[in-house]
């Protein structure tokens, strides 16, 4: 199955997302070796120098390395990938935070809907 | 030669139209790239003469540097739109002829392609239905080392699952040394799958660039940019 | 490359021609059994229990030599739509892109379409010979009114005969190929146009060979007049050249056609 994308912005930022967003989860577990860019650009049906050119961003990010024959690795860099993860977290906090306020819900009642989606979660 | 499809001044004049007009088109190694635009627009006109089923009326058409003859089409893969088999041969006569005159055939992987899709060896060309016809066709033209593949509509007629098919087989095999080129009006599926797009109208170039290019430049896919380009 | 073509080329031609020239032989052999249910070839019209199979068999014979008039305009009919559909229709995206010269596109054809007019003829050829059977050996002149002497003269002539037959037959059929390249060069009309060449053509070389005995004729008669002129062997000579001369020409306007005249639909 492709995976999809928006029509508007460069594909290959967006591959950068997705990566990034798989190694950040754990899905890529750090140290553990990245599919073939052929393998990984048939499952996205993606062009492989598409595929490339993000992995090549990510490498600059410090997420990936490459190694000569081996191919590339996800960093080992636990605190790295772990203060990254923090800093999108943050991001994805202040932004949620953001659109509630100028929907006009005070913080108290933004933590009782958190907590009350907790609890349905929880069911 | 490090261009691998070059065009120069490229002029193909039927007695009632311009098919097309003194093009200049230049591709380099390991793209994949659409040619777009719409019916008539010229596309496969260009796609014949780089075969030299056309003579051109000007200018040249070069593939590695040569003009197209018996050396070109060692490395050149062609995917009509029509079909183009001799209806008595079987799928494995198809693979067989292939194999006699193409060097760079690779048997093996035809072989495994016709497995996968469920087409046997034995069905006749005769019998197959549109859609098995077409996928026989791909595979041989997929199944060639070449440096060079012109597909022409190569999704045109068929499903979806085939579409995805078809398009797996083309990143599949996709070599830093070789140039996909595919002609098409079918962009929103196959745009994920290009590095650059040739925008045809009427016989001219009207746009080359990436697809990262025109996202970037003009902030809409090229899906988009078609439909703006090419509004009725 | 060659070889591989003309596999292809028997392939695809001989699943049409064979089964003609069968039905060819078999006709014969049907033909051949009811005459010697008859009583045989001396006898079975005079027996008259059978008179209905004499009408019965000279029906059958009627239609047997439609049969063989029939395999051999299918030869030529086959030859000359193979040329035509393998390069110049739908099949022709498939052919035109092999990475093959045309001169050996057109040797791949061409001796393949000379095989099988060769074999046409040795189809009826038997088939004779299975209808008549016992007939040939009858009335074969077991002394011949002359010696078949070996002389030099006579392997010569031979050999020209042969030689000239052989070109003459591939000049023949390089005369439709030319036609029909000539023929799809035009937008419409393109069978009609090869057939008005075809004949065009033929009629040109006709003349022109009418002149060029008469230029002799003219400007030396004293040629005439050598005892050499005549003999077998200028006389197949001639016919030689005339034959070289013509398949040359047809050859080079089929070539050149397909290599720089080349336009697919």
């Amino acid at each position: 199955m492709s995976w999809q994308f928006a029509s508007d912005r460069p594909i290959y930022a967006q591959l950068v997302e997705v990566i990034q967003l798989k190694i950040l989860s754990g899905e890529y577990e750090p140290g553990g070796k990245l599919p073939s860019i052929r393998d990984l650009a048939a499952e996205a049906a993606v062009n492989p120098n598409t595929l490339q050119r993000a992995f090549s961003e990510l490498e600059q990010k410090g997420l990936v390395h490459t190694q000569r024959t081996a191919g590339r690795f996800i960093s080992e860099d636990q605190d790295r990938i772990e203060s990254l993860r923090q800093q999108y977290a943050k991001q994805a906090v202040q932004g949620f935070y953001g659109r509630m306020q100028s929907l006009g819900y005070s913080t108290g009642e933004i933590v009782t809907l958190v907590t009350e989606r907790m609890e349905e979660e929880n069911l | 030669m490090s261009l691998l499809l070059e065009c120069r001044l490229l002029t193909k004049r039927y007695p009632l139209r311009l098919a097309l007009n003194q093009v200049n088109l230049q591709l380099g190694k390991g793209k994949i790239v659409g040619l777009l635009g719409p019916n008539g627009s010229g596309k496969t006109t260009l796609i014949k003469l780089a075969n030299g089923l056309l003579t051109p009326s000007g200018g040249h058409v070069l593939v590695n540097g040569q003009e197209p003859g018996v050396e070109t089409k060692k490395v050149l893969a062609y995917l009509p739109e029509r079909s183009y088999l001799p209806e008595w041969m079987t799928a494995g006569q198809a693979l067989d002829y292939f194999y006699d005159f193409y060097e760079n055939f690779n048997m093996a992987k035809a072989e495994d392609m016709l497995a996968r899709l469920g087409i046997d060896k034995k069905d006749r060309i005769k019998t197959m239905s549109k859609g098995t016809r077409e996928k026989v066709q791909l595979i041989l033209v997929m199944s060639r080392e070449a440096d060079l593949y012109l597909l022409d509509e190569p999704i045109g007629g068929v499903d979806p699952a085939a579409r995805d098919y078809i398009l797996n087989t083309i990143i599949n095999n996709y070599r830093e040394n070789a140039t996909v080129v595919i002609s098409t009006h079918l962009i929103q599926d196959i745009e994920k799958v290009l590095d650059e797009v040739v925008f045809l109208n009427r016989g001219e170039i009207s746009l080359h660039m990436t697809v990262d290019q025109v996202r970037e430049e003009r902030g809409m896919s090229v899906d988009a940019l078609f439909r703006e380009v090419f509004k009725c | 490359m060659l070889g591989r073509l003309m596999k292809y080329e028997f392939l695809a031609t001989g699943r049409q021609i064979l089964p003609a020239y069968i039905g060819v032989i078999l006709f014969a052999v049907l033909n051949r059994i009811l005459i010697e249910i008859g009583g045989g070839m001396d006898t079975f019209w005079l027996d008259p229990r059978w008179e209905w199979m004499v009408i019965v068999v000279g029906f059958l014979i009627f239609f047997y030599i439609m049969a063989i008039a029939a395999a051999l305009v299918i030869t030529i009919v086959l030859i000359i739509r193979r040329f035509y559909t393998n390069l110049f229709k739908d099949e022709g995206y498939l052919t035109n892109t092999l990475p093959v010269s045309v001169d050996v596109h057109i040797w791949g054809k061409l001796i393949p379409a000379a095989c099988w007019m060769i074999a046409s003829v040795i189809v009826v050829i038997v088939s004779v010979i299975i209808l008549l059977g016992g007939v040939i050996a009858d009335y074969w002149p077991t002394e011949w009114p002359f010696e078949l002497v070996w002389t030099s003269t006579a392997t010569l002539a031979a050999l020209l005969w042969l030689l000239s037959s052989t070109v003459g037959l591939l000049a023949g059929i390089l005369a439709y190929y030319s036609a029909l390249s000539i023929g799809q060069l035009a937008k419409r009309y393109k069978i009609l146009l090869a057939i008005v060449v075809y004949y065009g053509i033929n009629y040109a070389f006709a003349i022109i060979f009418v002149i060029a005995i008469f230029g002799v004729v003219i400007f030396s008669p004293e040629a005439w007049l050598e005892p050499e002129a005549f003999n077998v062997l200028s006389i197949y000579a001639m016919v030689l050249g005339a034959s070289l001369l013509q398949g040359a020409v047809h050859y080079f306007i089929t070539r050149y056609i397909l290599k720089n005249k080349l336009n697919l639909e």
